[in-house]
């Protein structure tokens, strides 16, 4: 199955570029200098690419954070790392300073304190209303922000926190092109010590892994990345729930089998949500990935929680 | 040779047994209330949780073991199979018992895979190799995790309450490849069966109100009288009209 994933994942990579409010033909792939050739090859392919790369990142960041804290609706989204991380990307427009530094730290003390939390609770479903709770700690701070914001901060603020893809990839793609591989090959390297994992922490000691070392390693990985795409494009949900949970449906395997097909997926969830977003648009612009995806995911995660109950 | 020097528990801050000193002989029984700390000890022993005192392994202090060390010397199988990816195959569930000699990067080669297969085979587990854990009965499970346990390699397996969750046929059939795996490992077995206890004839300890007792030669234990003294409540040893023949 893996196989025709990636078939599809090739086709679709090459084909989302033509996809638009400007339909573009072959002679754009052909004609590098020609008008219809720029919009392809220096917006278009690069913004798709941004896409994939971006939906690699989200999946496998909920992959691991369900088998981190073995629980199907964990993702840095639900667990508020993206909140943390969006709050940190908003700061840094308004300090002047690294919007990658300034949410990967918002991101990485959320996760610190995830962690430490998570050996004080007795269930993954405290946890999960912990998450929710700072979810909501971290829009706070940004509406906080947006009281004290002038009307052009606010509005692109706003434009920001729904996600889009239409920034001007170019700088950051090749930064996200990174954390994904990074991402992909370490979750992959490590795909045994995560199926230890998903066994619980003590089953996982017992047989000689240091669980704290690798659960913080891994999701100081996903923090990161998130954090990169976050301030890049703006929080984009539920990628990190769809993908896994679909590849799992389709699979039927253990989380060592999984890496490669979630990061396929997610890939491919993104692309196509943000193709969808690129075909919507109109005189008010475009619609935000982020808000396609929300649409797509929140029937997804009623499902899910229906599924479990 | 396991050593407990002046051994003492406290979970949280609560007292639960020692001061504990005693030679571990080669196979143990560990029997006693329900509280007592049994499981605790054997989880403490495996390096899961902290202690006072001293655990000495061969000449060396257990707590200065790594974590690797620790897994090649004791392999614990729990009552009962607690897994929480249900697509988890029984290969695969096997095969993560030798994490510890698998290359950091590479994960298993081959010959662990292989080994694997033994392992089942011995097990007679190896038609459930494909099986995902989610549907396995306990008494399969409770196979399985012993099969996990062996490809661990470790010298001492601890089996906490493992015919807890098992049917007459099943709770023979672990007393069999217990006595098999006794050849190649040393074994410390929690149980609450005294029927069981008895049967195997290891030396047997009771842990309650936070002392240990020691019996080398368990028919000491096994009297109305130690049994009522222990346990607190009166015994009668006739046989039972029904009893399983663990032979």
């Amino acid at each position: 199955m893996t196989k025709w994933l990636v078939v599809l994942t090739l086709l679709v990579l090459l084909l989302a570029p033509f996809v638009g409010g400007m339909p573009l033909g072959i002679e754009a792939l052909l004609e590098p200098t020609s008008l219809e050739g720029r919009i392809f090859w220096e917006l278009r392919l690069p913004r798709v690419m941004l896409g994939f790369f971006g939906g690699v990142i989200l999946a496998l960041g909920g992959l691991i954070f369900q088998t981190i804290f073995r629980n199907a609706l964990m993702t840095p989204y639900t667990l508020g790392v993206s909140g943390a991380a969006t709050l940190g990307c908003a700061l840094s427009i308004a300090l002047g300073v690294s919007g990658v530094l300034m949410g990967f730290t918002s991101a990485a003390f959320s996760v610190l304190l995830l962690l430490l939390l998570s050996t004080k609770l007795r269930s993954a479903e405290a946890l999960l209303l912990l998450g929710i709770a700072l979810s909501l700690f971290y829009g706070a701070a940004l509406m906080l922000f947006y009281h004290f914001a002038d009307a052009l901060q606010v509005y692109s603020l706003l434009r920001y926190t729904m996600g889009s893809l239409s920034a001007d990839a170019s700088g950051g793609l090749w930064l996200i092109g990174a954390c994904a591989a990074a991402t992909l090959l370490i979750a992959y390297a490590w795909r045994h010590r995560l199926a230890l994992l998903s066994l619980g922490a003590q089953s996982a000691a017992l047989r000689g892994l240091h669980v704290k070392r690798t659960e913080t390693a891994l999701l100081l990985l996903v923090s990161f990345g998130v954090a990169a795409l976050i301030s890049i494009a703006g929080p984009i949900g539920f990628v990190g729930l769809v993908a896994p949970h679909l590849v799992r449906l389709l699979y039927r395997r253990s989380v060592a089998h999984l890496i490669v097909p979630t990061a396929l997926v997610g890939g491919l969830f993104l692309v196509a949500a943000d193709t969808l977003a690129r075909v919507l648009s109109g005189s008010s612009g475009e619609v935000s990935v982020g808000i396609i995806t929300a649409l797509v995911g929140t029937p997804f995660f009623i499902f899910l929680v229906m599924r479990r109950a | 040779m396991i050593r407990l020097e002046e051994v003492v528990c406290r979970l949280g801050g609560r007292y639960l047994f020692g001061p504990i000193s005693l030679d571990l002989p080669p196979h143990l029984i560990l029997i006693g209330p329900n509280g007592a700390g049994k499981s605790t000890l054997a989880k403490m022993l495996c390096g899961l949780l902290p202690y006072e005192g001293r655990i000495a392994y061969g000449d060396q202090n257990l707590s200065a073991l790594s974590l690797r060390e620790r897994a090649e010397a004791f392999a614990y199988v729990p009552p009962k199979l607690e897994q929480f990816d249900d697509h988890l195959r029984v290969r695969e569930f096997v095969l993560l018992g030798a994490f510890a000699q698998a290359d950091r990067w590479r994960g298993f080669d081959a010959t662990e895979t292989a080994h694997a297969d033994e392992v089942m085979r011995q097990s007679q587990i190896a038609h459930l190799a494909d099986r995902p854990l989610g549907t396995l009965s306990s008494g399969e499970a409770q196979l399985v995790m012993t099969a996990q346990a062996m490809m661990q390699r470790s010298r001492m397996l601890v089996f906490d309450e493992p015919t807890a969750h098992l049917d007459p046929l099943h709770a023979r059939q672990f007393v069999h490849r217990f006595a098999s795996l006794k050849a190649a490992h040393h074994t410390l077995l929690i149980t609450h069966d005294l029927q069981l206890a008895r049967a195997l004839g290891d030396p047997v300890a009771f842990l309650g109100d936070g002392v240990l007792h020691y019996f080398e030669a368990p028919e000491r234990l096994f009297t109305p009288q130690m049994l009522e003294r222990l346990y607190g409540v009166r015994f009668e040893l006739t046989p039972l009209h029904v009893s399983i023949r663990y032979d």
